[in-house]
C-alpha cells in the first residue's frame, strides 16, 4: 500500500550522486563499528563453513566409504554435522546483528530526520505539502532500512559467496567447473530480464489497483450523496469497469510472474543435466569419483540463491537510493531562520510591540508588506482586519519569527527580535490559531500542553475563566476525555474552547489570535465570545478579525490593504470615514455577524436550562409550556 | 476457520480453475518427486561403467522431466492466479454493492479509512491465500508424503531413521506460528502508532513551534521509535534464529546418513546412486517444511483479512424498504414529525418527543447549537436513519429502551411495564409509546426507500462533489437529462456564467484530479443538482462559510430559486431567511424549546425574540453610527 502514492514528481532541491547517497547511508551503519565487524566475522564463518561441508560430504563418500573404516565414517559424519551446527550459529549471529545495527541506524536516522523537522521554519512547511513530508519520515525511510537492516550486508555476502565457491571447485575438477560456471551468466541474465519485464506488468497494475482504491474511497465519502439521488446502480457499474482493467492488468503480469521460478529452475535443472552428463562420462572413465560428482551437484544449487537474491539487490538498491536522496534533501535544507550567534533569553517583558519600518515579501519582487510600522501598547488589543491577501496574517507570522523581516525592525519592550533566541521569543509569545489544532490524547493533556506541569487546579481555573469548565465536565469522561487524532472526537466549538484554555494555562504576556473565518453556530459563537474575551483580558493581543463581536471589542482596529495600514481606529469612527472598512463591513463582516448575541455575556440562558433540566418541557403546539427562571 | 471456509466457497465457484490448478499443482509434484530416481540410476549406471550413450539417454530423461516439472509448474500458477483474480473481481463487486447499499449508520459506526482498508489492503491479503495459500498446503503435503515414498522405494531402513526428522519440521512450522510471526503483527501496530505519532507533529508543526515544546514532542517520537526498534530487533532475532532450523535439522539428518548410510554402503545394501538420490531426497524435505510453515502464516493473515472484510457484507442495515410499499405518483410533501424519539441503538438520545407539522411549499427554519437534534431532524425524512420503534421511559433524566415484552433492566433489576406505565423503586413512570414520521400522512417506513428520496433533495454547506466533469456532477441525479435542461439549472443557481468562463465549460473536470472550486462555487453546483433533480421536498444545510457578498447575493438568490413551490428545511444563519419562513423551530439537546413564526416568536418573548432584539441592535449601531459616526468617539 501506499507505494503508488509517491512523489517521484516532486522537485529535486539536491541532486546527489548514487556514490554519495551510498556513503551517507553507510555512515549511519559505520557509528556501530563494533557491531559491523562482528556481522563481517559471523558472515566469512558462516560461507567459511557452509563451503567445507560439501568437502567433507565428498571426503566420506570418496574416502571412507571405500575404505570401509567405520571409525573415519563416524568422525566425518560428526564433522558435518558439527559444521551444520555452526552455521545455524553463525547464520543467527549475523542475521540477528546486521539487523540490529541496520535498525539502530534507521532509528537515528528518523530521529534525525524529525529533530531537523522540528528547526525548519514556517516557510517550508508552507511550501511542502504535509504529506509528503510524513511520507518521507515513514515510506522513504522503510526502503533505506530494506538496505541497511540486512539488505546490503546480505548482498554483499552473496557476491563473496559466489567468488568463493567459482574459485573453490576449480581444486576439485577443471572441467566441471568450467560447465558448472556456464550456467551461472545464462542465470543472472534470465533472472534479470525476466525482472525488468515484471517491473513494466507490476507498474501498470499498480495504476489500475490505484483507480481502484479512488474510486473505493471516493465512493465512501460521498456516500451520501450518492443515497440522496439514489445513484447507487450507476456508481456499481463505474465501479465493475475499474475493476475489470484491474483484473486483466493483474492477469498479464501473472503470465512472467508464474513463468520466473518454473524458467529459473529450469536453468538450474540445465546445470545438474551437464554435471550429471559430462561428470558422468568421467566417473565411466574413471577420472571422477562419485563424491566429487555429489559435490558439484551440491554447488550447482548452491549457486542458485546468491544470484537471485544479487538481481533482486537490484530494486532494493534504487529504491534506497530514491528514499534517500529525498530524506538527505530535507536534512541539508537549512532553516531560513536561525538565531543569531550570541542570541540572548527574551527577559520577562510588559507586552509592549512595535513593527518599525517593516518590509517583507515571501517571494522575491512581490512585497507584502511595504514600510509597516506600528506600534501597540501592552495590554492593548488590535484587531486586523482586511481582504484575504491584505497581509494580516503576515504581520502575526513576522512577530512568532515564522518569518524574518527584509528590512526595518520588530521590538518586543524595545528589543529587536532578532537578537533574542526563537525559543524564548514564542515562549513570551501565545498563539491561537483558527483551526484549533489538538493533540491526540485526553483534554486534561491538551490544556497542559504549554505548561506540562500546571497542577490540576490550575488547569481547572484556567477552564473555568474561559467558560468551558462545564461542558468539558459534560463530556464523557470529562478533562480525561480522549480528543482523538487531531481533535476529531470533538466539536468545532469544543475544540476552539480548549485551545483558549491552553492558551490561557501557558500564560503568556502577548496573544496571537487568528479567529475562524468559517461561522460556527450561534451558540458555540456565543460561548466562544465570553472565552475569547477572558483569555484577552489583560495582555497585548492582536486579533486577526473576522467577527463582528470582535472587532467591535479591540481597543484599535487597523486596517489594511496591500501590506500598507490604511486606515485605524474604532468602529463607529472608521463607519463614519466610508473608507474601506467601511466596505469590509458591508460587503464581509455584516454578513457574517448575523445572530451573535454579544450582550449579557454572564448569562446563559439556553445552556443553563438545558444542563439543569435535561431539556425544556414543550407543549402539544410546540411553544414552551412552563415559564421557568 | 469459518472465514477460511467461506472464502473457499468463492473460489469454489470457479471449479475449472480451481480443479485446474490442483490437478497441475499434483503432475508437477510427481515430476519432481520422479527426479532423484532418475538421479539414482543414472551415478549407479555411471559407476556400473555403462555405454556413454545410455549415460546422455538419462541425462536427457532428468532434462525432459526437470522440463515437464517446469511447464507444469507454471500452468498451475498461471491457472490460480487467475482464479485469485476472478475471486477478487467477484467479492470486490459484492463489496461495492453491499457498500452502496449500506445505511449511514454504517458509516457513522466505521471510520472511512476503516471501511477502506477492509476493502483494499484486507481483499490483498485474501487475494495472496487464494493465489498461494491452497497450492502451498497442497503441495506441502503431497511433496512429504511423496518424498518419504520415494525415500523408502530406494532404502527402507534409512527411511525409518529419516523419520526423526518430521519433529523438527513441525516445531518448525509451530514456532513460526505462534512465536515468530506474532512478533511480526505487534510490530507492524507498534510501526502504525509511531506513523500517527509523527504524522500528528508534522500536521501541528505550528503549535509545536509556537509553544516551544520540541523536546518534549522528540522525546516522545524517540519512546515510540524506540519502542518500534525493540520489537522490530527482537522478530528479526527470533526470525534469524528459527529461520536455519529447517536447513539445520535436515543437515543433522544428512550429517547422520553419512554414517548410517556409509555402514549400509560397506555391507553391500546400498549403492553409490541410491546414497546420491537420498542426499537429494533430504535437501528436498526444505520444500515442504517452508511450504506448509508459510501456508499456516497466509491462512492466520487471510482469515483475519477475511473477518475483517465479511464484517461489511454481513453488517445487517437498520434501515429497509418494506415488504409491502405503498404506491404513489407524487408527493405532495406535507411533513408531520408525532411525538419522534431518536437514538444510536438505544444510547446517546438525540431527539426527544419532537411534534411538528409542515404543509406542503411551507418553508422550516431550524435552529440550535451543535449537537441540538436539527440535523437528525432532516436525516429522518429521507430515512438516513429510522425513529425509535420502541417503547420508552426515562428515569433520572436517562432515556431507556423496553423490550418488546415490556421489560428493562436497570442496575441489574428487571422491571416490567403494566398499562401504560412502570413501577421503579417507588415511582411511577409513565411508558412513552414510539413516535412516526410522516409523509402526507404516510408512514415515512411505508415508502420504497428509492422512491422516498428522489422525492427529497439535499444541499450541505460543504457539498461532496464527484471527481467528474461539472455537467456529470449536475445531472448526478438524472444522467439523461438533456442540455438544455443543465444549463437552465445551472442558470437558476447562478453558476452558469462561472462555468461558461473555464476553459472547458462545462466540461471540466472537478475533484481530486481537477480544478478546485470554491465553497461557494461547490454551493452552487449543489444547488444545481438538486434544482435538476426537482424533489417536493428539500433540505438545505446552509451555513455559510466565508465568501464575498457578491457570493453570497449569489448563493441567496439561488437558493431562493430552488426553493420556490417546494416544502423546505433549512439550517441557516441567514436573518433574513429566517424571518422570512413560514415556522422557525429552535432546538436544544433534542427538544423543541421554541417554535412558530417570526412574529409569534417575537411576541412569545423569549429565546428566538431576545436573539432578534440583539441583532436589530446591532444593525442599529451600525447605522448609527453611519450617521453619527463622526461624533461617537470624536
Amino acid at each position: 500500500m501506499g507505494s503508488h502514492m509517491d512523489f517521484d514528481e516532486e522537485e529535486r532541491t539536491h541532486v546527489y550522486s548514487d556514490w554519495t547517497l551510498l556513503r551517507r547511508m553507510v555512515g549511519y551503519l559505520l557509528r556501530y563499528r563494533g557491531l559491523v565487524a562482528v556481522v563481517a566475522v559471523l558472515i566469512i564463518v558462516d560461507i567459511a563453513v557452509s563451503i567445507a561441508a560439501p568437502f567433507v560430504l565428498r571426503h566420506a563418500l570418496d574416502v571412507d566409504f571405500v575404505s570401509g573404516d567405520l571409525q573415519a565414517l563416524l568422525f566425518s559424519s560428526l564433522l558435518y554435522i558439527a559444521l551444520v551446527v555452526v552455521t545455524w550459529f553463525s547464520t543467527y549471529g549475523h542475521g540477528y546483528y546486521s539487523a540490529l545495527m541496520g535498525q539502530r541506524a534507521v532509528f537515528r536516522l528518523r530521529q534525525d530526520l524529525f529533530e531537523h523537522l522540528q528547526i525548519m521554519s514556517q516557510d517550508y512547511y508552507d511550501k511542502t505539502s504535509s504529506g509528503s513530508i510524513i511520507s518521507r519520515l515513514t515510506n522513504d525511510i522503510d526502503r533505506i532500512s530494506e538496505l541497511l537492516s540486512g539488505g546490503l550486508f546480505n548482498t554483499l555476502a552473496q557476491f563473496f559467496i559466489v567468488f568463493a565457491v567459482g574459485a573453490v571447485v576449480f581444486t576439485v575438477d577443471f572441467q566441471l567447473s568450467l560447465v558448472l560456471l556456464t550456467v551461472v551468466p545464462i542465470l543472472a541474465v534470465s533472472t534479470h530480464v525476466f525482472r525488468m519485464k515484471a517491473r513494466e506488468a507490476y507498474r501498470r497494475t499498480r495504476r489500475t489497483i490505484s483507480s481502484v482504491t479512488a474510486n473505493l474511497a471516493e465512493s465512501i465519502s460521498g456516500a451520501k450523496v450518492t443515497k440522496t439521488f439514489t445513484r447507487e446502480r450507476e456508481s456499481v457499474i463505474k465501479f465493475a469497469e475499474l475493476n475489470q482493467a484491474d483484473f486483466q492488468s493483474n492477469v498479464d503480469a501473472a503470465k512472467f510472474a508464474s513463468a520466473f521460478f518454473p524458467a529459473i529452475r529450469f536453468i538450474g535443472g540445465l546445470g545438474v543435466f551437464l554435471i550429471l552428463w559430462i561428470g558422468g562420462i568421467r566417473v565411466v572413465e574413471g577420472t571422477l569419483s562419485v563424491g566429487s560428482l555429489l559435490f558439484f551437484l551440491q554447488m550447482n544449487s548452491i549457486f542458485f540463491r546468491p544470484i537471485i537474491i544479487i538481481t533482486s539487490f537490484y530494486n532494493t538498491v534504487q529504491s534506497a537510493f530514491a528514499g534517500s536522496e529525498r530524506v538527505f534533501a530535507i536534512l541539508d535544507t537549512t532553516p531560513s531562520i536561525e538565531d543569531q550567534p550570541g542570541a540572548i533569553d527574551l527577559p520577562p517583558i510588559r507586552g509592549h510591540v512595535k513593527y518599525s519600518n517593516v518590509n517583507f515579501s515571501y517571494v522575491e519582487g512581490t512585497p507584502v508588506l511595504q514600510d509597516f510600522s506600528l506600534e501597540i501598547e501592552a495590554g492593548e488589543t488590535v484587531a486586523l482586519v482586511g481582504d484575504t491577501g491584505a497581509g494580516k496574517t503576515t504581520v502575526v507570522n513576522l512577530l512568532n519569527r515564522f518569518y524574518d523581516v527584509d528590512s526595518g525592525r520588530v521590538l518586543i519592550d524595545g528589543i529587536d527580535i532578532r537578537d533574542v533566541t526563537r525559543e524564548s521569543l514564542r515562549a513570551s509569545l501565545g498563539l491561537v490559531l483558527q483551526d484549533s489544532f489538538l493533540f491526540s490524547g485526553t483534554v486534561i493533556e491538551n490544556i497542559r500542553y504549554g505548561r506540562p506541569y500546571a497542577t490540576d487546579d490550575e488547569v481547572v481555573n484556567a477552564t473555568e475563566t474561559i467558560g468551558a469548565k462545564r461542558l468539558i465536565e459534560s463530556l464523557e469522561n470529562g478533562f480525561d476525555t480522549e480528543v482523538g487524532e487531531r481533535g476529531s472526537r470533538l466539536s468545532e466549538g469544543e475544540r476552539q474552547l480548549v485551545s483558549f484554555a491552553r492558551a490561557l494555562l501557558a500564560n503568556p504576556r502577548i496573544l496571537v489570535l487568528d479567529e475562524a473565518t468559517s461561522s460556527i453556530d450561534i451558540y458555540t459563537e456565543h460561548t466562544i465570545q465570553r472565552g475569547m474575551k477572558a483569555l484577552l483580558k489583560g495582555r497585548t493581543s492582536i486579533v486577526i478579525a473576522h467577527r463582528l463581536s470582535t472587532i467591535v471589542n479591540a481597543d484599535r482596529i487597523i486596517v489594511l490593504e496591500d501590506g500598507r495600514i490604511v486606515e485605524t481606529g474604532r468602529h463607529g469612527e472608521l463607519m463614519a470615514k466610508r473608507g474601506k472598512y467601511y466596505s469590509l463591513y458591508e460587503l464581509q463582516i455584516k454578513p457574517r455577524a448575523i445572530l451573535v448575541r454579544e450582550h449579557e455575556i454572564s448569562e446563559e440562558p439556553l445552556l443553563e436550562a438545558a444542563v439543569a433540566s435535561g431539556g425544556v418541557p414543550v407543549s402539544e403546539n410546540g411553544t414552551v409550556a412552563d415559564d421557568r427562571d | 476457520m469459518g472465514h477460511i471456509s467461506r472464502l473457499t466457497k468463492y473460489a469454489l465457484k470457479h471449479r475449472g480453475h480451481f480443479v485446474g490448478f490442483m490437478s497441475t499443482a499434483l503432475v508437477a509434484t510427481i515430476f519432481n518427486l520422479y527426479t532423484p530416481l532418475v538421479l539414482v540410476e543414472i551415478v549407479d549406471l555411471a559407476t556400473a561403467g555403462a555405454a556413454y550413450s545410455t549415460l546422455l539417454l538419462f541425462a536427457l530423461f532428468y532434462l525432459g522431466i526437470t522440463g515437464l516439472y517446469g511447464l507444469s509448474d507454471f500452468i498451475q500458477r498461471y491457472v490460480s492466479a487467475l482464479m485469485a483474480q476472478h475471486v477478487i473481481y467477484d467479492l470486490r463487486t459484492e463489496l461495492y454493492e453491499s457498500l452502496m447499499m449500506k445505511d449511514l449508520a454504517f458509516y457513522d459506526d466505521n471510520e472511512t479509512g476503516q471501511i477502506l482498508a477492509r476493502v483494499t489492503t484486507d481483499v490483498t491479503t485474501m487475494r495472496q491465500f487464494l493465489l498461494w495459500g491452497y497450492r502451498v498446503i497442497f503441495i506441502g503435503v503431497l511433496n512429504f508424503i511423496g518424498t518419504y515414498y520415494v525415500m523408502w522405494l530406494i532404502n527402507q531402513q534409512l527411511t525409518i531413521y529419516m523419520l526423526a526428522v518430521i519433529p523438527g519440521i513441525v516445531i518448525f512450522i509451530y514456532v513460526f506460528a505462534k512465536k515468530v510471526r506474532p512478533v511480526y503483527f505487534e510490530s507492524r501496530r507498534k510501526y502504525g502508532s509511531l506513523s500517527a505519532v509523527l504524522q500528528e507533529n508534522v500536521v501541528g508543526m505550528k503549535v509545536v513551534q509556537s509553544y516551544v515544546s520540541g523536546d518534549r514532542e522528540s522525546k516522545r517520537v524517540e519512546r515510540e521509535n524506540r519502542d518500534y526498534l525493540d520489537l522490530i530487533v527482537e522478530a528479526n532475532r527470533l526470525s534469524a534464529f528459527y529461520s536455519p532450523l529447517i536447513t539445520a535439522v535436515l543437515g543433522i539428518a544428512l550429517g547422520a546418513i553419512i554414517y548410517i548410510g556409509g555402514w549400509d554402503f560397506v555391507l553391500g545394501n546400498l549403492s553409490y546412486g541410491e546414497f546420491v538420490g537420498f542426499v537429494s531426497l533430504i535437501s528436498m524435505l526444505h520444500l515442504p517444511a517452508r511450504f506448509l510453515s508459510w501456508g499456516v502464516g497466509m491462512y492466520q493473515r487471510a482469515s483475519a483479512a477475511a473477518e475483517r472484510t465479511f464484517y461489511v457484507l454481513d453488517v445487517q442495515d437498520e434501515v429497509r424498504s418494506p415488504e409491502n410499499p405503498v404506491q404513489f405518483d407524487q408527493i405532495e410533501g406535507r411533513v408531520t414529525f408525532d411525538r419522534v424519539d431518536f437514538s444510536y441503538r438505544g444510547e446517546n438520545w438525540i431527539l426527544k418527543d419532537v411534534s411538528f407539522t409542515v404543509e406542503p411549499g411551507q418553508v422550516v427554519a431550524l435552529l440550535g447549537s451543535t449537537g441540538s437534534g436539527k440535523t437528525s431532524i432532516v436525516n429522518l425524512i429521507p430515512r438516513f436513519y429510522d425513529v425509535e420503534n420502541e417503547r420508552t421511559i426515562t428515569y433520572q433524566g436517562r432515556t431507556h429502551r423496553l423490550d418488546s415484552r415490556g421489560k428493562i433492566r436497570l442496575n441489574g433489576n428487571e422491571y416490567q411495564e403494566r398499562h401504560g406505565t412502570i413501577w421503579i423503586d417507588d415511582e411511577l413512570l409513565e411508558v412513552k409509546d414510539p413516535g412516526t414520521a410522516y409523509i402526507d400522512n404516510i408512514d415515512v417506513r411505508q415508502y420504497r426507500i428509492p422512491e422516498l428520496r428522489s422525492s427529497i433533495g439535499m444541499v450541505h454547506q460543504d457539498p461532496f462533489l464527484f471527481s467528474a466533469s461539472i455537467r456529470e456532477n449536475i445531472a448526478f441525479a438524472r444522467p439523461d437529462a438533456s442540455e438544455e435542461e443543465i444549463v437552465s439549472a445551472a442558470k437558476a443557481a447562478m453558476i452558469h456564467d462561472f462555468i461558461e468562463s473555464l476553459d472547458e465549460g462545462y466540461d471540466t473536470e472537478v475533484g481530486e484530479r481537477g480544478v478546485t472550486l470554491s465553497g461557494g462555487q461547490k454551493q452552487r453546483v449543489a444547488i444545481a443538482r438538486a434544482i435538476l433533480a426537482d424533489p417536493r421536498i428539500l433540505i438545505l444545510d446552509d451555513s455559510t462559510s466565508s465568501v464575498d457578498a457578491k457570493t453570497e447575493m449569489q448563493i441567496q438568490q439561488a437558493l431562493e430559486n430552488l426553493m420556490v413551490g417546494r416544502t423546505t428545511f433549512i439550517i441557516t444563519h441567514r436573518l433574513s431567511t429566517i424571518r422570512n419562513a413560514d415556522m422557525i423551530i429552535i432546538m436544544d439537546r433534542g427538544r423543541i424549546i421554541e417554535m412558530g413564526t417570526h412574529d409569534e416568536l417575537v411576541k412569545l418573548g423569549r429565546i428566538y425574540a431576545d436573539l432578534f432584539a440583539t441583532l436589530t441592535k446591532m444593525e442599529e449601531i451600525a447605522d448609527e453610527t453611519l450617521e453619527y459616526g463622526g461624533l461617537v468617539h470624536g
